[in-house]
């Protein structure tokens, strides 16, 4: 196999060859998130090819002191598959995978904010609401790109605002594919070999109750969780994660819903008709009767002009009852979109928004660095944690 | 792509021409008519079976697994790689991409097991491991197959035929993947072959008042707006592989397998 590989070996372009970085944008579990640009930007027609880009590389796998090939994680083997199928405006586009040392690169188009940086900026530096404007084509855009999800049987999973990523003119591209999966084939059972995904926060109420069963209604849940923090400028439901214990049995998450229930009503029978088939249904009656807070909520300490449609939209994504939860395909035709202002694809330019560019360091521009993972992560630039705990994903 | 064929990068990138076919193996041929390189590939697309049995996987992980070793295929050439490595590599990348993953130690193990008994080199996790960079390279990273199967469900339900053809054209879908039809036509199109070969070998039974036996199943096959011509080509390949099929031991591949490795190694 030697004259194989030597002969792919030789032919192989180099990262570093056709990409030039220009700085560390951030670190994870999986690898490390650099910024670049193509190193040789002059196009055909003679102008600059401006193209940035997020090249994610993922750690190779480290025995001692040395690199050693044990296997593509089965979240990169699944978010390559996934992404070199997906093409949407809005879902994060891959421009191509390299390989290189025992290292995994791919390569995405870059988006300068994200929904999370942009609600901290307007929590804490601008403090007033997110433009009803951009908040509506936002949430539009999301739906979008859920509904094509969707439609090509891919689950999230995973939805959250660090994972909806914004490009300077206002698109939204959703990223982190890591989690998706493909729902077509009833293969596996889809719970089989993952431990129960998706950010705590933004876990729907069935999984929360037991159920093993990943559906789109899932995903829309977490879109309602993203709506509502939109408009409130922090999570909705922000509960404390139940940490699996030593024998590994999966916990129940009392605190979260707890946070669901003060807010939407505890859940009875008759409005979600098959919880009581839900594995965890008995710890049911343990929770006291909460009535439904959700419109309080909304028209009082939510931001910006109130609509009643919006307030609708927001309980149909946060409904109870997987089965009748609204799905991206409805969500699209809701009558809120339909109320002025209209949602548009490039909404910054529209209402004057402008947020600071994403954070690049550049003390570690060099992808070959064999730095420990946590020694570069830039400090956190919010209060509340959340970017602490898992950098930014792409 | 998921939910479409037309959009996939199956359709995209990787349904090929035959002339791209008949050229990758022309080194091979040097050393190999063209009947006894068959017969070699249906001994290794056995042993992927054979590999696949040990984790149980389902038949459409194998057909991911036998759809990368041919896409490998038809730009390499058996004489210039290890295709032993090359089965257990895309045994292991297609269960993950299936979702059904097993350790690469387990797949190792295993594939120990299948190999020795054919005389092959054991492979540790490292070589799989490297060798995937490897594979997933010359798939262009393009990892999610489709298959006839589901074609073939959806027809043969609408022409309500029974369990017995459906099983009966089942096994002619997995038959195909001894043939380059998959790497040459949309599953579709090989779903439909398999259901004209079952029904023109009088293994079709249709439940009663069903369509399948209420029309004329030639005219239900000229209604179906699909190339006709294309499906006689599949059926043609399918047919002419029962042909050398039919005269295949595994013994005889086994020493063809020796004969031509020991003829690589004389020229080189």
């Amino acid at each position: 196999m030697s004259e194989y590989k030597s002969k792919r070996d030789a032919c192989r372009t180099k990262v570093a060859d056709k990409y030039e970085i220009i700085g560390f944008i951030s670190s994870g579990t999986y690898g490390r998130v650099y910024k670049a640009r193509f190193r040789d930007r002059l196009r055909e027609d003679g102008k600059e090819d401006k193209s940035e880009f997020a090249i994610k590389k993922f750690k190779p796998d480290r025995e001692g002191d040395t690199y050693q090939y044990t296997g593509i994680s089965q979240s990169a083997c699944r978010e390559i598959a996934l992404c070199r199928e997906l093409h949407h405006e809005n879902v994060i586009g891959l421009q191509e995978v390299m390989l290189e040392d025992k290292a995994i690169y791919m390569i995405f188009e870059y988006a300068e904010h994200d929904f999370l940086q942009i609600i901290h900026h307007h929590l804490h530096i601008e403090r007033k609401p997110i433009p009803e404007g951009v908040v509506k084509s936002f949430l539009w855009q999301l739906l979008n790109g859920c509904a094509y999800l969707h439609a090509n049987w891919v689950l999230h999973r995973d939805l959250k605002p660090a994972n909806i990523m914004v490009t300077a003119e206002g698109v939204v591209k959703i990223g982190d594919l890591g989690l998706a999966r493909i729902f077509n084939k009833p293969l596996c059972p889809l719970f089989n070999g993952d431990k129960v995904v998706v950010t705590i926060w933004y876990r729907a109420p069935e999984l929360l109750l037991g159920s093993r069963h990943y559906t789109k209604a899932i995903d829309l849940w977490a879109v309602g969780c993203i709506f509502g923090e939109l408009l409130l400028l922090k999570p909705i439901f922000k509960g404390e994660e139940a940490k699996m214990d030593s024998k590994k049995t999966v916990p129940f998450q009392r605190s979260q819903l707890t946070k669901i229930f003060e807010t939407l009503g505890t859940p009875t029978k008759e409005r979600w008709p098959n919880i009581d088939q839900l594995p965890d249904y008995n710890h049911l009656s343990s929770f006291p009767q909460y009535p439904n807070h959700l419109k309080t909520l909304y028209y009082q300490h939510m931001l910006g002009s109130k609509s009643e449609a919006a307030f609708n939209l927001l309980s149909s994504l946060l409904e109870y009852d997987p089965a009748k939860r609204i799905t991206a395909e409805e969500a699209l035709n809701h009558p809120y979109f339909l109320e002025d202002p209209k949602p548009v694809m490039t909404p910054f330019e529209a209402h004057g928004s402008e947020y600071p560019l994403r954070r690049v360091t550049h003390d570690d521009n060099d992808m070959k660095s064999v730095k420990p993972v946590t020694s570069n992560v830039p400090p956190p630039p919010k209060e509340d944690g959340r970017a602490a705990k898992k950098a930014r994903n792409f | 792509m998921a939910a479409n064929f037309w959009t996939s990068t199956q359709h995209d990138h990787w349904i090929l021409d035959r002339r791209q076919l008949v050229k990758s193996k022309q080194p091979d041929l040097k050393y190999l008519s063209p009947q006894d390189l068959l017969k070699l590939k249906i001994w290794l697309y056995q042993l992927i079976q054979k590999l696949g049995k040990r984790f149980q996987l389902r038949q459409q992980v194998v057909a991911t697994a036998i759809v990368y070793f041919k896409r490998f295929y038809s730009r390499n050439s058996l004489c210039n790689t290890d295709p032993f490595l090359v089965i257990v590599t895309c045994v292991y990348l297609a269960c993950k991409i299936e979702e059904c993953p097993h350790h690469i130690k387990l797949i190792s193990q295993e594939a120990k097991g299948v190999l020795t008994d054919v005389g092959a080199s054991t492979y540790d996790s490292s070589k799989i491991a490297e060798f995937e960079f490897y594979l997933m390279e010359e798939l262009e990273f393009y990892l999610i197959v489709w298959h006839p199967y589901r074609s073939l469900t959806h027809i043969c339900k609408e022409l309500g035929m029974k369990d017995s053809g459906l099983q009966f054209a089942w096994f002619i879908v997995n038959d195909s993947y001894r043939t380059d039809v998959c790497l040459l036509y949309p599953p579709h199109m090989i779903a439909i072959a398999a259901v004209y070969l079952t029904v023109v070998l009088n293994h079709a039974d249709f439940a009663p008042g069903s369509q399948g036996e209420k029309k004329d199943m030639r005219q239900w096959f000229a209604d179906l707006n699909v190339d006709m011509e294309e499906v006689g080509i599949i059926v043609q390949e399918l047919l002419a592989l029962y042909e050398v099929w039919n005269d295949y031991k595994d013994e005889d591949a086994v020493a063809l397998w020796k004969n031509f490795r020991k003829a690589v190694a004389e020229d080189k």
